[in-house]
């Protein structure tokens, strides 16, 4: 087991050394002239020379990136030139303020896709598992703009239940309530889709396997065999599609806190990326890198401690 | 439809004369189209599809207003007869800009798919082919990508290159070629263990030309797939760039601009935002349609 | 009476100015009360000098004390400074709990605050300021002239770099401030000017006075200043809180309210929506664009005052294809502005003409005088041929902020038939305005820039369109923002002439001939000037309308 862990440590720690690296690249290295483009193309081009090589651009790459990556494990995030606040604080508040709007929604989400799911294995074929696996296809395939535009208009504009916009929750349930499920509802579309897939699928292969066979055999009641079997063995799949989608949802949150000027890390890398503000934009993003990975993990770890062939397997 | 003939072609022996191999596949291709034609899910999504392509070719014969012309007397006015759906804050015809916004999205997505799909199709090609440590590192690497939410990843190319669509055709792009390369090269060795490629092989044809003649017209019909389930998901990422502000610019009619500006005005102009947001939803949906129906076709 | 208030006596008699302009007039040149009055009534109105704080609705019954007032405002995403600020959200933060010399109300008629009486010298060149006695600082200690003169020590000097700095440019600089007595300040400056009290007072912002040891940077710890309000707590993105100033000057009556609160948030819609739920009571300065669902809204009353709020459509006139003024005058006739003063602000905004007097200024030339340029696309072709060309292309550069974005479009869509051919780039507002040597508002070839309210034409003119305020090539001279790189000697002239007279004639005789050679050349186009809105819960009062980026809420309550 502690093997186990230990390999795929080391394989997220690779992992994120080449997702930094291409943070890195397509930052600083992409644009030709990193000076450039934070001074803007007004600047004379004594000053720009002067801030490449104030930045070391004038450096080797792989020394460029030590540098950098350095700088970024020490917490020396620096101060944003645009906003004119210390990097640190605001990025981490701001993901802050996204994993609580993340988090929201991946709890409201996964037990209804799971349980779904379920159910549209245990009607496999019937009206029931069509109606969940196109609903889930179609909710999957809609922008998240277009999902939050429509239940803005309808929840917000129409009904006036919700605010057209949200805000960081207080800690009150109806606030939470309040301020985040109109923001949530198009993310838990797109996980919707993707979890409520994978539980069904995984209930479907449990079903059809020996052990089930044998539970029903012995004359189990189905509850029990669902419950104790066919429920275990499609969680398995669920955790690692729902540590998969945290990538996503990261990815999500871009637009849907732009949608809803909801003040998260999304919205912050939306920003400082248009205003090429590149101190907050790389820390932002290679947060988003490590908790990515961070999910990654844990979810590898709880599979192999659920289902021990993994561990064996690999 | 003889699903019988349709699994035998699947591996046309390696003995086969050329003519007749070329005249196989043009029956399995009539096959597929009448089988095509016969699904339900195909035809809707076609339809659907069909109507946005329709409009993104003849919108200036077709609006009833010039899409970019603005009426600083009639702003944000709620739909009527003069204005089917509105108009926006610039007093601008919604109708005519939802149905002149069909051809910016259907030039991005259509052009990075394309474009995908030509590096997706050789690099897959190259490492199902020949393997060896290249395709181990290739694969590490794109797995190690794939973790990378790709709309930051969009996000920060496009900061980096400039907002423009040229950008944005080349970064879905270029995100697409590893994606597609990864579905190409499983076909590709699921096909290089057959017997025509041996036979090719035997015949001392070279690498490239049994990639490109032999191995490619068989594996049309993975590819065909990706490709529509790519067009879906590039219409998403370029409608979404858009609405993200990182594509195309105000005045252009495209929709996720138009929801992007619309935003603002939701509670007092929500025809604003919702007619554009349908507009999207039944292209991305027919596109997805299109992509099922095909896969169907293809699996019976 | 002396020679200025006689001469605003008989100005009044004549009848050439209104009660209002009248008032303005009086207050800047600090006429005494008697005089004051006696010039009302040769105009015949009533003598009552008090404008009140201008509240549309602050005879609603009795004042009700107690409560907390909310305030909903855009986040100043930065610590905040008095000597540093420059946006709404800083100097409103400011204002709650510190005091100006001089304050404005909504019809720009000065009301004293730490200062008590005003009066120029012979020549406007010198200016006393007698300062109130007996105020407290919010810590206990006793508030002195030397607090004043350390205060405008401070801005003025170039080593600390307040943001008043262009403000003061060649009218007051850094040691001309003398103590005269303990009651006493003068100000001594470089040249003439009519409208000092101006820049004392909330239009020049950063003129805040503060303790004479205040070290910058610790003004968000609370606790400093002499205003009505102490401040406690400071978020940079969060907001501020209040409590009344036991010690306040105007005490005891004065403020109503027992605490004040400001919130911060990113962007207008939350606010909209923020005071149409009830959780603030005042959005003190609500663009009309996305803020439209206000005006319905049973439970707000929106308030509309004229301001000198505007845009500069600029035109580089050192660069091509702007070098001729036909050409210039040819985007000017392409404009169809009562259009845009509909399209873009729903009709809340005076039509603009291409030079900066300001409708609201008392003395302003009016279309009599300067006629309104009106759309005249045939015009505009045989201008743009007379320069020799028939279509023009342009990139407007500009920033995502209020309605300039859809300002943008319109002028693009107006100026296409007469032959410009423009293409946009609508920045982000942080990368318009830039710093340092890359600042597109001040390098764009054509522009669109927003300028707040100011008190007097000057305080625009100077430095945006005297050939001193013309951008250095590495914009190493701060506070130049002749965004059009305009320079007219005779335009500089007559602008001295009309800041340094008092007559009232004269100065209209120069403003007009001033404004007729800036409409004339059009560095830049002036469409529109913006009535300014502040919405409030029906249930407050006592709050100034305007000017909507001040805040003043010692006379406000809640019933």
């Amino acid at each position: 087991m502690g093997r186990y862990i230990l390999k795929r440590l080391g394989l997220s720690l690779i992992t994120l050394v080449i997702v930094s690296f291409t943070v890195f690249a397509a930052a600083e290295v992409l644009p030709g002239d990193v000076a450039r483009t934070v001074l803007g193309p007004y600047a004379s081009q004594q000053q720009v020379d002067q801030l490449n090589h104030k930045l070391g651009t004038d450096q080797p790459l792989v020394k460029r990136y030590l540098t950098w990556a350095g700088d970024f494990i020490k917490g020396d995030w620096g101060t944003s030139p645009i906003l004119n606040v210390p990097v640190r604080p605001l990025v981490l508040d701001r993901l802050k303020n996204s994993l609580i709007l993340a988090g929201f929604a991946l709890l409201l989400i996964v037990p209804i896709s799971v349980l779904l799911g379920v159910l549209a294995a245990l009607n496999y074929g019937g009206a029931a598992d069509r109606i969940i696996t196109i609903t889930g296809l179609s909710f999957v395939a809609l922008p998240e703009f277009v999902v939050g535009t429509f239940v803005i208009v309808i929840f917000a504009v129409h009904l006036g239940w919700f605010p057209v916009s949200s805000s960081v929750p207080d800690a009150n349930p109806v606030d939470i309530f309040q301020q985040l499920l109109l923001p949530s509802i198009p993310l838990m579309f797109v996980l919707f889709g993707y979890i409520s897939r994978m539980a069904r699928v995984g209930t479907v292969e449990s079903l059809r396997s020996n052990y089930t066979r044998t539970a029903v055999l012995k004359g189990l009641p189905q509850r029990q065999v669902v419950g104790r079997h066919v429920l275990r063995n499609s969680l398995l799949p669920t955790i690692t599609v729902v540590s998969v989608q945290v990538g996503y949802l990261v990815g999500g949150l871009v637009v849907v806190e732009t949608l809803f000027s909801y003040p998260g890390i999304g919205q912050l890398i939306l920003n400082a990326a248009v205003s090429h503000d590149l101190p907050v934009l790389e820390p932002a993003v290679l947060m988003i890198a490590i908790i990515y990975l961070v999910a990654n993990f844990i979810a590898d770890v709880l599979v192999a401690v659920l289902n021990p062939r993994v561990r064996l397997a690999t | 439809m003889s699903t019988v003939e349709q699994s035998d072609l699947a591996g046309i022996p390696g003995g086969t004369a050329p003519e007749d191999v070329a005249r196989l596949r043009r029956a399995r291709r009539v096959e597929l189209l009448r089988g095509l034609l016969h699904s339900k899910t195909f035809m809707i999504g076609a339809a659907m599809v069909a109507v946005w392509v329709i409009s993104a070719l003849l919108w200036r014969w077709i609006t009833p207003y010039n899409p970019q012309a603005v009426d600083p007397i009639n702003t944000l006015k709620a739909p009527s007869s003069s204005h089917w759906f509105g108009t926006d804050n610039l007093g601008r015809d919604v109708f005519s800009r939802v149905i002149a916004g069909a051809a910016p999205v259907l030039t991005v997505a259509p052009l990075a798919t394309a474009l995908g799909l030509l590096g997706g199709i050789t690099l897959g090609l190259l490492t199902g082919y020949y393997r060896g440590w290249v395709d181990d590192v290739f694969s590490r690497l794109v797995d190690a990508l794939l973790t990378f939410p790709l709309i930051i990843l969009a996000v920060l190319v496009l900061a980096s290159l400039g907002r423009s669509p040229r950008n944005v055709i080349l970064v879905i792009g270029i995100i697409f070629t590893p994606l597609i390369a990864r579905t190409v090269r499983s076909a590709v060795l699921v096909e290089r263990e057959r017997e025509y490629v041996a036979a090719a092989q035997l015949r001392g044809e070279r690498g490239p030309r049994i990639m490109v003649f032999e191995i490619l017209p068989n594996i049309t019909g993975p590819i065909t797939v990706e490709g529509t389930i790519r067009l879906g998901y590039a219409i998403f990422a370029a409608a979404t760039l858009a609405f993200l502000g990182l594509g195309i610019q105000d005045p252009s009619p495209d929709w996720g601009l138009q929801v992007a500006n619309a935003r603002a005005y939701v509670q007092i102009a929500w025809w604003m935002a919702i007619f554009p947001a349908l507009a999207l939803s039944t292209l991305v949906v027919g596109v997805n349609l299109i992509a099922d129906g095909i896969r169907r076709v293809l699996e019976e | 009476m002396n020679d200025y208030e006689y001469h605003l006596y008989e100005e009044a008699k004549s009848g050439r100015m209104s009660r209002q302009q009248l008032l303005v007039r009086a207050t800047m040149m600090g006429v005494s009360l008697p005089a004051l009055t006696a010039i009302l009534a040769a105009c015949g109105s009533s003598s009552s000098s008090s404008s009140g704080g201008g509240g549309g609705s602050s005879s609603a019954g009795a004042v009700k004390r107690g409560g907390t007032g909310v305030f909903g405002i855009t986040s100043p995403a930065q610590d905040v400074d008095p000597i540093t600020m420059f946006n709404t959200g800083s100097i409103m933060t400011t204002q709650l709990a510190a005091d100006y010399l001089v304050f404005p109300d909504a019809n720009y008629v000065m009301q004293p605050r730490l200062a008590t009486k005003w009066q120029p010298g012979a020549k406007p060149d010198e200016w006393t300021f007698t300062i109130r006695q007996g105020v407290l600082w919010q810590d206990g200690s006793p508030f002195t002239v030397d607090d004043v003169v350390a205060s405008f020590d401070r801005i003025t000097d170039p080593k600390v770099g307040s943001a008043a700095l262009s403000a003061f440019a060649g009218v007051l600089s850094n040691g001309n401030i003398e103590k005269v007595d303990d009651q006493t300040v003068m100000f001594h400056l470089d040249r003439p000017y009519g409208d000092f009290p101006t820049l004392v007072s909330s239009f020049n912002y950063n003129s805040v006075i503060l303790p004479k040891d205040y070290k910058e940077g610790t003004f968000t710890k609370g606790g400093i200043g002499t205003g009505p309000f102490i401040l406690k707590t400071f978020s940079a993105d969060q907001g501020a809180s209040y409590v009344k100033n036991p010690k306040y000057w105007g005490g005891p009556t004065l403020p109503y309210l027992d605490a004040v609160q400001i919130k911060y948030f990113a962007d207008t819609p939350p606010i909209v929506l923020a005071i149409q739920g009830g959780s603030i009571d005042v959005f003190p300065q609500v663009p009309y664009q996305g803020s439209q669902a206000l005006f319905s809204d049973a439970n707000i009353h929106v308030s509309e005052t004229p301001s000198s709020e505007y845009r500069t459509l600029q035109m580089r006139v050192d660069q091509d294809p702007w070098k001729q003024k036909e050409v210039r005058q040819a985007l000017a006739y392409s404009l169809d502005r009562p259009g845009l003063v509909q399209g873009l602000l729903g009709g809340k905004a005076e039509l603009g003409n291409d030079h900066a007097f300001a409708p609201i200024y008392p003395g302003s030339p009016t279309s009599a005088e300067v006629p309104q340029r009106a759309q005249d696309i045939a015009k505009a072709k045989q201008l743009l041929q007379t320069a020799g060309m028939t279509s023009v292309n342009v990139t407007l550069t500009t920033e995502q902020f209020l309605e300039i974005p859809q300002y943008a479009q319109y002028v693009k869509q107006m100026a296409a038939p007469a032959g410009f051919n423009i293409t946009l780039d609508v920045q982000p507002q942080t990368k318009f305005y830039g710093t340092g040597a890359n600042q597109p508002w001040l390098q764009a070839n054509f522009g669109i820039t927003d300028w707040g309210a100011r008190g007097v034409a000057g305080q625009t003119i100077d430095p945006a369109y005297l050939c001193s305020s013309v951008p250095k090539p590495d914009l190493s001279n701060a506070g130049a923002w002749n965004s059009a790189h305009w320079c007219d000697p005779q335009f500089d002239t007559l602008v001295k002439q009309f800041e340094g007279e008092a007559d009232e004639q004269k100065r209209k005789t120069l403003a007009v001939q001033a404004a007729t050679i800036q409409n004339e050349e059009v560095p830049d186009v002036i469409a529109y000037w913006i009535n300014e809105l502040r919405a409030t819960r029906t249930n407050v009062h006592g709050l100034a309308v305007g000017p909507t980026f001040h805040l003043d809420a010692r006379e406000m309550w809640k019933a």
